[in-house]
């Protein structure tokens, strides 16, 4: 009787004990695997684009190939160069933008928490990366741009905003000097990626102005922020230029 | 030995359900010439679409996602797409593309999906609309040819704003909400309005595209049906 209780048990054993070991054989795959694309993937991301991938063609694939970019940027970026005059906050908080940088995660929480207010070091800090980055870097230069707009406080930030409209329009994603072909299907989403240091300027300053309209009763803001308009709309793409004009009529600027 | 097979049982359930919730939030199959750079990019930006919790969603959005949340746009995306791999996408500046005559389920991308400094929401805005392109029930959500003359609000000719190549005439316009260009614009418009856990730059960037993206729609009766849209709130 004791003998024929034990069966069911030793079944369920069984089955329990298989199941286990092909769980643990499935996750430790998938363990290693995820190891090895970490690994993979864990070299520092350049923020310059100094090398370039060789994306294999699938059987079938059109034969044109991507016109790439042989020329690296005059620009270079030396990621291990960190500003020395910074306090220790403020380079932690410094290595933490780079550290987004590199990630492209545009929703890392950090963004709005530890960079809503910056200090005028941090601040100095950011303008000089700016200057560094590669112009392709429209993304990464955005970033920059929409920090100190959204903290827009000084002269000296007015004074960053004005230079960024006065630089050359970028012509390309692939380089910014280069005029390349680019295919009307998705083309728009290159032309606002192009502009996108200008535009996120220019939509900060729009909604700070809106949120705090007593902003421009600082005499000296005030002309400091007609002087960012005025070259924004001198700016050598008509969206940006709209964009501009939009916001000088709505706050009579 | 009843409660040690109950022990082993419930120690076995507690092992599967944290496998379960080990995995990747997407389980995208990548061809074994995706670099691995591009495959870490397209799961980290599916992941950054996973997370997003929205607090409400327009009429078009419900009716052609659901609701603003992660995993709507992950069932969504898997969905509509069964494989990635690499191609050129008829070269220049392209990122992804859907071949429906090679396999309507297939996103390709191009190497530019990682050199091409564009913001996070612009490389999950052209995977959405190449996604769309894979419903081969409704013709592939093939484009409208944009009518000649094709001008802006300004009575400016809609055109590459270096090579000056006008849109006129090409194949890159919609006529519906429902399609490539107005099915993302309304999904971006809505991750700018309605996102709870999106940055101040996501969506400040959904914005930026959805706004231009609109310019795509050539019926001026759809655009404004879009842009009332925008300001309703579908439960």
């Amino acid at each position: 009787m004791r003998q024929q209780n034990k069966k069911p048990q030793r079944f369920v054993l069984w089955i329990g004990g298989g199941l286990a070991l092909v769980t643990f054989l499935f996750l430790f795959a998938r363990h290693q695997g995820q190891k090895n694309t970490k690994i993979e993937s864990s070299e520092p991301v350049e923020l310059v684009p100094t090398e370039k991938i060789v994306a294999a063609q699938a059987p079938g694939a059109p034969t044109e190939v991507a016109p790439s970019n042989t020329e690296p940027p005059a620009e270079v970026l030396k990621q291990n160069t960190l500003p020395s005059s910074l306090s220790a906050a403020d380079l932690a908080k410094f290595k933490d933008f780079q550290e987004i940088a590199r990630s492209k995660n545009d929703n890392d929480p950090r963004l709005d928490t530890e960079f809503r207010s910056l200090s005028p070091d941090l601040k100095k800090a950011l303008q000089d990366f700016y200057q560094q980055m590669a112009p392709e870097k429209r993304n990464e230069k955005g970033l920059v741009v929409f920090l100190i707009a959204r903290d827009l406080k000084t002269a000296d930030d007015a004074l960053f905003l004005r230079s960024v409209y006065a630089e050359e329009p970028c012509l390309s994603m692939e380089s910014c000097k280069i005029l390349t072909a680019s295919d009307p299907h998705l083309s728009f989403a290159d032309q606002v990626s192009l502009n996108y240091p200008q535009m996120a300027g220019l939509y900060q300053l729009e909604k700070k102005l809106a949120a705090n309209p007593e902003f421009l009763k600082d005499p000296n803001l005030r002309e400091k922020i007609r002087g960012i308009l005025d070259q924004a709309v001198k700016y050598g793409v008509p969206s940006v230029q709209k964009r501009a004009e939009e916001i000088q009529n709505r706050f009579r600027l | 030995m009843k409660s040690k097979t109950q022990s082993f049982i419930a120690a076995l359930t507690i092992v599967l359900v944290a496998g379960v919730y080990a995995l990747p939030s997407y389980a995208v199959n990548f061809d074994k010439n995706v670099p691995a750079n591009i495959q870490k990019q397209m799961v980290e930006d599916l992941d950054f679409i996973n997370q997003i919790q929205g607090n409400g969603q327009t009429p078009f959005h419900k009716s052609i996602y659901g609701n603003v949340d992660g995993a709507t746009y992950k069932k969504f995306f898997e969905t509509h797409i069964e494989a990635v791999g690499m191609n050129s996408c008829g070269g220049g500046a392209a990122v992804a593309c859907v071949i429906p005559f090679l396999n309507p389920n297939k996103m390709w991308l191009t190497k530019n999906f990682v050199e091409f400094s564009h913001p996070q929401v612009a490389r999950v805005m052209i995977v959405y609309h190449e996604a769309r392109h894979s419903e081969s029930e409704h013709g592939n959500w093939g484009h409208d040819t944009c009518p000649t003359p094709f001008l802006d609000e300004n009575g400016k000719d809609m055109a590459s704003i270096w090579t000056g190549a006008k849109l006129a005439g090409q194949p890159a316009c919609d006529s519906t909400e429902k399609g490539s260009y107005g099915s993302s614009t309304i999904m971006l418009k809505n991750i700018s309005k309605f996102c709870a856990n999106c940055s101040d730059k996501v969506k400040m960037d959904a914005d930026m595209y959805a706004i231009d993206q609109l310019g795509r729609i050539d019926q001026p009766k759809v655009k404004a049906a879009m842009l009332a849209d925008f300001n309703a709130t579908a439960k």
